[in-house]
C-alpha cells in the first residue's frame, strides 16, 4: 500500500507556521532572551571566527553559549537583516518541534494518526508558547526538537544494528550540542535512557507472545546481547557533546562560575510565590494538568516503563523550591545555577505524544466509547468540550501573558541613542543603560560603543558585578541593595571604566546620579534621558582581550555549521521522501508492536475525575484567596493599609474612597492636594513595608501610628504617620489630615539667572577638537583636608573652593598610603560633596574608601535593602598618608542655588530648621550636608540628610535632623602636601590665586553645639530638581 | 691505500691556501692604484643652500675617471640617507641632489666614496629655510583666560614656518599685536629657538583681548584671551522688605552693591555670594545669591515672631559686606480664643496682622497641652484655626493649655469633660 500524506502532520505545520509565524512578531522581541541571542548573533555576523566581545562587561567571550542557533541567524541575516535571521530561525524551531514532537509520538505508538494528533496538540501546548513567546529560548527549542528527531534514530540504531542509524544518531546528536549545551546531557537522562529502555523491551517482546512474560531476567538478557550497540552509541555521544563544543568546556575550565547564583522564579516555592507557581507551573502544564493521572497510567505500563520514570522526575525537578526533593536531587549547586523550568518543560513535551494518544482515543477511540456506553453522549462531548477549551484558553492565555503582565519596559526606538553613540566619538566611552530591561541586548547589537553591564550573567567579569546577585546594573532597582549597592559603585568611581554616558529610561535613578556627580546632557527624541559625567577619559584603542588558540576559534566557527551540512547531506534523501512520497520508502515500523487501544481501566478514569476534582477546587480556592487578598477589609488596620497601598500605586480615587465623607473634602481637593506632592517619597520610592499599631482605641474612634519603610535610590526612608479613623455605618475611614494651608506671597515671580552654555567644537568638524575650543579647566582650591578614622572605616574630609570666574564639576579622588608609601585604597567621593560649584562656591566633600561589598562569597548577603550600606576596604596596614587629586571641568549645568536655610537651630542634638524654596523651580529632593567641626574649628565628619518631599517655588519645609550623640572621629593626618588639582599642586594654586584667604568667612555659618565630641556644625543646601525648565 | 687519500688531502689544502693568499695581495694592491688617484678629488660645496633648491655639486677638474661608477655621493639628512651617482663632464663629475631632499631643512652630511666603498671626501652643508613663507602661522595662545591685575600671565607661542614647513630661523622678527580696552598695540620681538614665545601678563581692566602675530606677510589667526575679573573686595548690603512685620509671609530681600574687584572690575556673572544672618535669637540663616552685573541677591522668609536679624554677605574667603540690622516687628496684638462647652473645641482667631486684617493663610499656631508630649500644630486659614481635643486621646479633667503664634502666647487652665 502506498503510504498517504498525514494529513494531521500537514495540518499541525500549516497551523503552527501560521499562528506561531504571525504571533512571534508581537511578543519574540518583548521575551526575556530573544534579543540576547540576538546580540551573539549580531557579534558572529561580524567577527565570525573571533570569539571576544568587548560590548559588554569590558569584554567577554562568546565561547560561554553554543553557537549554532545565533551563527544560523548571523547567516541569515546577510539576507534580510538581524531580525529577519531571528524570526526565520524561530519558525524553522517550529517546524522541527512539530515534525520532532510527531516523530515521537510515532515511534512511542506506532500509530500514525495518534502521532498526528499530538502534532497537531503540539502546535497549541503551552509550554511551548510560553519558551517561544514569552522567555524566547531559541536555542533551548532547537536544542530539544533536534533531540526528538534524534530519538527514532538511536532506537533504530540499537534495534537493527544499522551503521546508518549511528550515523544518522551522532550528527543530530552533534546539532542538538552546537545548538544547546544543556539539553543533550539532560537529554541524555531523561529521553536517551528510556528509548534504550524501549528498544530493550520491544526486542524481548519479540520473542514473546504476550508483554507480561518479559521479566527482568529477559530484560536483562536482551541488555547484554545489545550491550555493545549501546556502549558505541554512548561513548560516541559523549565523544560529540565534549568534542563538537571543546572550546565551550575549556572554557567554562578556565573561568568557571564563581559568581553569586542569581534567583530565578524557577527556584522559588510555588505555594509561596504565586506568580513563580503561575509561570512555571501552572502555564507550562496548563491543561495537561488535568491528564496527569493518565499519563502516570499509561508511562507507568510496562512498554514505556523508563519513560515513566524519567517523566516522574521531570515532573518533581520542575517544582523548583516548592518541596526539597528537587535540591535533593540536584545537589545545591546545580540547584542554584540550572533554571528549573526547563525540566517542566521537557515533561510536557514527554507528555505530548500520550496527549495526542489521549485525544486519539477520546475522540475516536475506546475512551469514546466507554463515555458514550457509560455516561452517554451528552456528558462525553461535555467533557471533551470542557478539555478543548481548556486547552485552548491556556495557549490564548500563555501567548498573551507578556501582553497582561508585560516583562519588559515599552519597545524603545534605539535609532536616537544610536546616532547620539556615533556623534562626536561618543563611542569613544562606555555607556550604561538603565531602565533598558532586556532590550539593552538590542541597543548593543547596533553599536559599537561598549558598555560595563551586560545580559548574559555566566559571563560577568567585573568582581562588582559576580560578587551580586544581579543579573545587570540596568535593572539594579529590582534587586535592592545588592542591585543599587553594585550600581553607586559604578556611577562613583566611573573613571576606572570609562562610563561618561548612562541612558536612563527610568526615573527612579535620576535621584543617584545627580548626587553623585552626573548631569543631564539632552533628552534624546525617543524619550530617553542621556546623563554625562565630566573629565572621564575615554577608552584606551587596545583594549584588553582573552587570546584564545586558533584551533579553537576555528573549531568554534566551523563545526557547528558542518554539522549542519552533514545532517543536510545524510536526510536529505529521507526528507524527500517523506514529504513527497515519490514512491513507497521502506519502513522500519511493523518492528514496533502495535498498541492496540481495546478498553481503558476503569480506575484510570476515576482517578482522573478525581483529579480533576481536586483541582478544580484548588482552582476555587485559589480564586476566592485572591478575592480575599483584593478587597478591603473593614477594619482600621486594613483601611489604612489600603489607602497607602493605593497612594503607592497611584490610584488615588481608591485613596479617596477610604477618608471619611464628614470632613466634606472633595475628590477634586483630595486630587489636588496628591498631585501637588512630589519628591523623593512620592516619586522616587517604592513602599517596602508596613506597620500599624493602635495608640488609641473607644468603639468608634482609633488613634493609629503607622510605620511604614520605603526603598529609594538614594536611602531607606522610616517614615511613621499618625492617622484618626472613624467608624461610620460599620465601616471604617480615616479622617482627612489637615494640609498646609500656607500660601506664598506672590502670585508672579521674576527671577534672573546667569546661565551657561558650552560649545564643544566650534567648528562644524569631523576632526578632533580644535586647541582654542579646549576650555581651561577651572581653578579650584581644596581649603581644608585631613584623613580622619571614623568608627573602624577611614575616610578625607575636607572644604573645597571654586576660585575661578567659570562654574565647575569637581570629581575628588582620594588615595590612602601606609607609613612605608604603599598605595592601601583609592575611591572617589559620592555624594557627600556638591559636584557642581559656581564661581566662588564652597562646599564639604568626603571619600569614603568603599570595598566591593560581598567580595568574599560566603559572606552572607543581607537580605534587607540598605542604599547607605557601606562596606570598608580591607587594608593590609593602617593608613599614614593620604593624597587627593581633584579634577575639575567647566560645568555648566545642575547648578542650583535656590534653597534658603531659615531658622536654623540646635536644641538637645536636635538640628531644626526651615528650607524655604526662594526660586521658581520645584526643589525635587532637596539634601543637607551637615558639616561637623572640632573646637578647633577642623573639619572632622560630614554628613548627609535627604528630605523625603519636595519644596515648591516660594514654600518652606521645616525639617528636623538628630545629629550624631557620640561623633566617634580622631584626625591621623591633616597634611596637605600631596593635593593636587588637575594635575598642579594644591598649595601653588591657592598662592597664587587667593594667597590672603579670610578664613573668617568660614567662620560665620558655624552653629556652636554642646556636645563632648564635637564643637560646632555647619549645614549646607544641595538639590535635584527633577524636571529642570 | 690509505696512505695515498692523505697524499692528495694534503697537497689540496695546500693549494687552496695558496689561492687565497695570491687574492688578498691582489685586490689591495688594486685598490691602492686607484685610491691614489682619486684622492685628488674634492667637491665644491657652498655652506648653505635655500630649501627646495636643487643642489648641483661639481668636482675638482683634471681627473680622468674611466668608470662612471667608480664614485658615488652618499648623503644623510634628517630625511634618511641616499647615494646619489655623478654625471660625467669633460674632465668632472656632477652630483645633483634633487628638491624632494633639500626641501627639509637643517644639515646634510656628505660623503664622497669610490665604489668599494673608500672615503675619498667627506663634509657637510646647511640648509636654509626658504623665503616663501607659509601663509598662516601656527600659534597657541594658553591659557585662555586669565584673571585681571597683571601677575596672571597666557603666553603666545608662534611657530613660524616657510612654504616647505621649516621652522623660520633664529631671529626672525616678530610683531605681536594685542587689542584690549579699545586699544591696539603691538611687540616686536625675534624668534629665538627657532620659535615665538611672549608671555602676556594681564592688563588691569577685565574684559576680551585680542592677539595676533605676523612675520612678514604671514599672520596667525586670532587669539582670544579672556581677561577675568579678580577677586572682589568687601562690598555693601542693603535690605528691601515689603514691610517691617514678622508675618512669616513675604519675602526679604537682601541685595548687594555691585561687587567689584581691586581694580574696578565687577566680578563675573554667576559669582556665588553667600548671605547670612544671625538673628537676636541666636538662630542662623543663610542662602546664597550669584551676582548678575556684580548684584546679587538673598532672599528669606519673613521670620513668624519679632527678631533682629544682623545680616552679613560674603564671597568666601575673599570679601565680606558690612553688617545690616533688621528688625521685625511682631503682628499680632493679642489673640481670639474660643472654647466649646466642653473645652474640647478650641478656636483661635480670627488672628489679626498687622494693619487689623486677616493673616495671610498658613500662620502656624501651636497648641501645647500640659502632659502630653508634642504640641499639637495647625495653620490658618481664613485667620482661623481649630483644634478638636478627642476624647479618646485626651482624658477628662484640668488641663494646662498654651497656645502659641506670630510670637504671641496665651495660656488658659480648663476642664475638659
Amino acid at each position: 500500500m502506498k503510504e498517504k500524506t498525514n494529513k494531521y502532520l500537514i495540518t499541525a505545520l500549516i497551523l503552527g507556521i501560521a499562528f506561531h509565524g504571525s504571533a512571534m512578531f508581537f511578543t519574540l522581541e518583548s521575551t526575556y532572551d530573544a534579543l540576547i541571542h540576538l546580540f551573539f548573533a549580531n557579534h558572529y555576523a561580524h567577527n565570525w571566527f573571533e570569539p571576544w566581545n568587548y560590548s559588554w562587561y569590558t569584554g567577554f567571550t562568546v565561547m560561554g553559549y553554543p553557537p549554532l542557533v545565533h551563527q544560523s541567524i548571523a547567516l541569515l541575516s546577510g539576507i534580510g537583516g538581524l531580525k529577519f535571521g531571528m524570526f526565520t530561525v524561530a519558525i524553522i524551531g517550529v517546524i522541527l518541534f512539530i515534525t520532532g514532537i510527531y516523530r515521537f509520538a510515532l515511534l512511542l505508538s506506532n500509530n500514525r494518526t495518534i502521532a498526528g494528533y499530538a502534532a497537531v496538540l503540539a502546535v497549541f501546548s503551552s509550554s511551548f508558547i510560553e519558551t517561544l513567546h514569552l522567555f524566547g529560548q531559541l536555542p533551548s527549542i532547537i536544542g530539544i526538537s533536534i533531540l526528538l528527531h534524534t530519538l527514532p534514530e538511536i532506537y533504530h540504531w540499537l534495534k537493527t544494528g544499522k551503521l546508518k542509524y549511528l550515523v544518522t544518531s551522532f550528527s543530530l546528536i552533534a546539532v542538538t550540542v552546537t545548538s544547546h549545551h544543556v539539553t543533550p546531557i539532560f537529554g541524555m537522562i531523561f529521553f536517551i535512557f528510556p528509548v534504550i529502555g524501549l528498544v530493550l523491551m520491544d526486542i524481548s517482546r519479540e520473542k514473546f507472545q504476550t508483554i507480561s512474560e518479559v521479566t527482568l531476567k529477559v530484560f536483562f538478557k536482551t541488555f547484554l546481547s545489545r550491550f555493545k550497540r549501546i556502549v558505541v552509541f554512548g561513548i560516541g555521544s559523549l565523544a560529540l557533546i565534549i568534542g563538537c563544543i571543546l572550546p565551550y568546556w575549556i572554557n567554562t575550565k578556565n573561568n568557571p562560575i564563581t559568581q553569586v547564583p542569581i534567583p530565578h522564579g524557577s527556584r522559588d516555592n510555588f505555594l509561596e510565590v504565586a506568580s513563580s507557581g503561575l509561570v512555571f507551573f501552572l502555564v507550562p502544564w496548563g491543561i495537561l494538568l488535568v491528564l496527569l493521572p493518565y499519563f502516570f497510567y499509561r508511562y507507568f505500563s510496562k512498554r514505556y516503563l523508563f519513560f515513566g520514570l524519567s517523566f516522574t522526575i521531570l515532573t518533581i525537578l520542575g517544582t523548583g523550591g516548592t518541596t526539597s526533593i528537587p535540591i535533593t536531587i540536584l545537589g545545591e549547586n546545580a540547584f542554584n545555577i540550572l533554571t528549573l523550568d526547563r525540566f517542566t518543560l521537557w515533561a510536557s513535551i514527554m507528555a505530548l505524544p500520550l496527549f495526542g494518544e489521549f485525544a486519539y482515543r477520546f475522540a475516536e477511540g475506546d475512551i469514546k466509547q466507554y463515555f458514550q456506553k457509560k455516561w452517554g453522549t451528552v456528558y462525553h462531548r461535555l467533557a471533551g468540550g470542557t478539555i478543548a477549551a481548556g486547552f485552548i484558553f491556556m495557549s490564548i492565555f500563555s501567548i498573551s501573558l507578556g501582553y497582561f503582565r508585560p516583562s519588559q519596559p515599552e519597545k524603545i526606538n534605539m535609532q536616537p541613542i544610536v546616532n547620539f553613540l556615533n556623534q562626536d566619538e561618543h563611542d569613544q566611552w562606555r555607556y550604561l543603560p538603565l531602565g533598558f530591561g532586556d532590550q539593552m541586548a538590542w541597543l548593543s547589537s547596533q553599536t559599537k560603543a561598549t558598555t560595563v553591564d551586560g545580559n548574559y550573567h555566566s559571563a560577568r567579569r567585573l568582581p562588582e558585578l559576580t560578587t551580586r546577585a544581579i543579573e545587570r546594573l540596568e535593572n539594579s532597582k529590582f534587586r535592592g541593595i545588592e542591585g543599587l549597592g553594585s550600581l553607586q559603585q559604578f556611577l562613583t568611581v566611573p573613571d576606572k571604566y570609562h562610563l561618561k554616558y548612562v541612558f536612563s529610561n527610568d526615573k527612579f535613578y535620576d535621584p543617584i546620579l545627580y548626587f553623585t556627580g552626573w548631569h543631564r546632557l539632552q533628552r534624546l527624541e525617543n524619550g530617553i534621558m542621556v546623563w554625562e559625567r565630566a573629565g572621564v577619559p575615554p577608552l584606551p584603542s587596545v583594549l584588553p582581550k582573552d587570546s584564545t588558540p586558533v584551533y579553537q576559534s576555528l573549531m568554534w566557527g566551523l563545526v557547528p555549521m558542518f554539522s549542519v551540512l552533514i545532517v543536510l547531506l545524510l536526510h536529505l534523501k529521507s526528507i524527500w521522501y517523506r514529504t513527497l512520497k515519490p514512491r513507497q520508502l521502506s519502513t522500519n515500523r511493523k518492528t514496533i508492536h502495535f498498541n492496540p487501544y481495546n478498553g481503558i481501566s476503569t480506575g484510570v478514569i476515576k482517578v482522573s475525575h478525581l483529579w480533576a476534582g481536586v483541582i478544580f477546587f484548588f482552582m476555587v480556592f485559589g480564586c476566592y484567596q485572591f478575592y480575599l487578598k483584593n478587597t478591603t477589609h473593614r477594619t482600621p488596620e486594613n483601611v489604612v493599609k489600603a489607602y497607602y497601598n493605593a497612594l503607592d500605586f497611584k490610584e488615588f480615587e481608591e485613596a479617596y474612597s477610604m477618608l471619611n465623607p464628614n470632613f466634606g473634602k472633595t475628590k477634586a481637593q483630595f486630587m489636588l492636594e496628591v498631585s501637588v506632592s512630589d519628591g523623593l517619597l512620592s516619586s522616587y520610592a517604592k513602599l517596602n513595608n508596613m506597620e500599624v499599631r493602635i495608640v488609641k482605641a473607644t468603639e468608634n474612634y482609633v488613634e493609629l501610628a503607622l510605620h511604614s519603610q520605603w526603598v529609594s535610590p538614594l536611602k531607606n526612608i522610616d517614615k511613621s504617620y499618625i492617622h484618626h479613623l472613624e467608624k461610620l455605618d460599620g465601616k471604617w475611614y480615616i479622617n482627612p489630615t489637615q494640609v498646609d494651608t500656607d500660601i506664598p506671597p506672590d502670585q508672579l515671580i521674576a527671577h534672573n539667572q546667569t546661565v551657561y552654555y558650552n560649545h564643544g567644537r566650534r567648528r562644524i568638524s569631523s576632526e578632533k577638537t580644535f586647541h582654542e575650543d579646549v576650555l581651561k579647566q577651572p581653578v579650584v582650591e581644596v581649603v581644608s583636608a585631613q584623613l580622619i578614622a571614623h568608627s573602624g572605616s577611614y575616610a578625607i574630609v575636607g572644604q573645597i573652593q571654586n576660585i575661578d570666574n567659570v562654574p565647575a564639576d569637581i570629581a575628588i579622588n582620594g588615595s590612602l598610603y601606609s607609613s612605608d608609601n604603599t598605595l592601601l585604597a583609592t575611591y572617589n567621593s559620592k555624594d557627600v560633596l556638591k559636584h557642581k560649584l559656581l564661581p566662588k562656591e564652597q562646599s564639604s566633600f568626603r571619600v569614603n574608601f568603599e570595598g566591593i561589598a560581598w567580595s568574599m562569597t560566603h559572606e552572607k548577603i543581607p537580605e534587607i535593602f540598605n542604599p547607605d550600606e557601606y562596606t570598608p576596604t580591607k587594608m593590609d596596614a593602617p593608613p599614614a598618608r593620604f593624597s587627593l587629586q581633584v579634577k575639575a571641568n567647566v560645568a555648566t549645568s545642575e547648578l542650583f542655588t535656590g534653597l534658603a536655610l531659615q531658622n536654623l537651630f540646635v536644641e538637645e542634638e536636635v538640628l531644626e530648621g526651615i528650607i524655604f524654596n526662594h526660586s521658581t523651580q520645584n526643589a525635587t529632593v532637596p539634601q543637607l550636608q551637615i558639616t561637623y567641626y572640632d573646637d578647633q574649628k577642623n573639619i572632622i565628619w560630614i554628613e548627609n540628610e535627604y528630605i523625603n518631599e519636595s519644596i515648591g517655588s516660594q514654600r518652606k519645609k521645616t525639617f528636623q535632623h538628630t545629629l550624631i550623640d557620640k561623633l566617634n572621629s580622631t584626625s591621623i593626618n591633616n597634611s596637605m602636601e600631596f593635593i593636587a588639582v588637575n594635575g598642579l599642586p594644591n598649595h601653588s594654586i591657592a598662592e597664587k590665586m587667593l594667597p590672603e584667604r579670610n578664613g573668617f568667612h568660614q567662620d560665620q555659618h558655624l552653629i556652636s553645639v554642646t556636645n563632648k565630641t564635637y564643637a560646632f556644625i555647619s549645614v549646607k543646601a544641595n538639590c535635584f530638581i527633577g524636571a529642570p525648565f | 691505500m690509505r696512505r695515498k687519500k692523505l697524499h692528495i688531502a694534503f697537497s689540496l689544502g695546500l693549494m687552496l691556501v695558496f689561492a687565497l693568499l695570491s687574492f688578498t695581495l691582489w685586490s689591495e694592491t688594486s685598490t691602492n692604484i686607484q685610491g691614489t688617484t682619486l684622492k685628488r678629488l674634492t667637491l665644491k660645496v657652498a655652506k648653505s643652500y635655500v630649501a627646495s633648491d636643487v643642489i648641483t655639486l661639481n668636482s675638482s677638474s683634471g681627473i680622468s675617471i674611466t668608470h662612471k661608477d667608480s664614485v658615488s655621493l652618499y648623503i644623510s639628512s634628517s630625511y634618511g640617507s641616499s647615494v646619489i651617482l655623478p654625471e660625467f663632464e669633460k674632465d668632472k663629475l656632477t652630483f645633483t641632489i634633487s628638491s624632494e631632499i633639500t626641501r627639509k631643512s637643517g644639515v646634510i652630511y656628505w660623503r664622497l666614496l669610490s665604489t668599494a666603498g673608500v672615503p675619498i671626501d667627506n663634509g657637510s652643508f646647511h640648509i636654509t629655510p626658504s623665503a616663501k613663507l607659509a601663509p598662516i602661522l601656527e600659534s597657541y595662545l594658553g591659557p585662555p583666560s586669565i584673571v585681571a591685575g597683571g601677575s596672571d600671565y597666557s603666553m603666545m607661542v608662534i611657530v613660524g614656518t616657510d612654504i616647505y614647513d621649516n621652522l623660520l630661523p633664529n631671529d626672525t622678527p616678530v610683531e605681536l599685536n594685542l587689542y584690549g580696552n579699545n586699544s591696539k598695540s603691538s611687540i616686536q620681538k625675534t624668534t629665538s629657538d627657532r620659535i615665538f614665545w611672549e608671555r602676556i601678563f594681564s592688563p588691569e581692566t577685565a574684559g576680551r583681548m585680542l592677539i595676533s602675530g605676523s612675520v612678514a606677510y604671514a599672520s596667525t589667526n586670532e587669539k582670544t584671551l579672556e581677561i577675568n575679573p579678580n577677586n572682589a573686595i568687601d562690598f555693601n548690603i542693603s535690605e528691601k522688605l515689603v514691610h517691617p512685620y514678622a508675618d512669616g509671609n513675604q519675602i526679604a530681600t537682601f541685595q548687594t552693591s555691585i561687587i567689584k574687584d581691586g581694580f574696578n572690575n565687577i566680578v563675573s556673572d554667576g559669582t556665588l555670594v553667600k548671605f547670612m544672618v544671625t538673628t537676636s535669637k541666636n538662630e542662623k540663616l543663610e542662602v546664597s545669591g550669584a551676582t548678575i552685573q556684580g548684584v546679587a541677591k538673598g532672599q528669606f522668609l519673613h521670620p513668624n515672631e519679632p527678631v533682629v536679624w544682623n545680616a552679613q554677605a560674603f564671597v568666601i574667603g575673599m570679601a565680606k559686606s558690612s553688617v545690616k540690622k533688621v528688625s521685625f516687628q511682631s503682628v499680632v496684638e493679642e489673640l481670639n480664643v474660643d472654647f466649646s462647652n466642653d473645652n474640647r473645641r478650641i478656636r483661635v482667631g480670627p488672628i489679626q496682622s498687622y494693619m487689623g486684617q486677616i493673616i495671610p493663610d498658613g500662620a502656624k499656631v501651636e497648641l501645647q497641652i500640659e502632659g502630653y508630649d508634642k504640641p499639637l500644630m495647625s495653620t490658618s486659614r481664613n485667620g482661623i484655626v481649630t483644634f478638636e481635643l478627642m476624647p479618646a486621646l485626651y482624658e477628662n479633667g484640668m488641663v494646662d493649655l498654651t497656645i502659641s503664634t506670630m510670637g504671641s502666647i496665651e495660656t488658659f487652665q480648663k476642664i475638659l469633660n
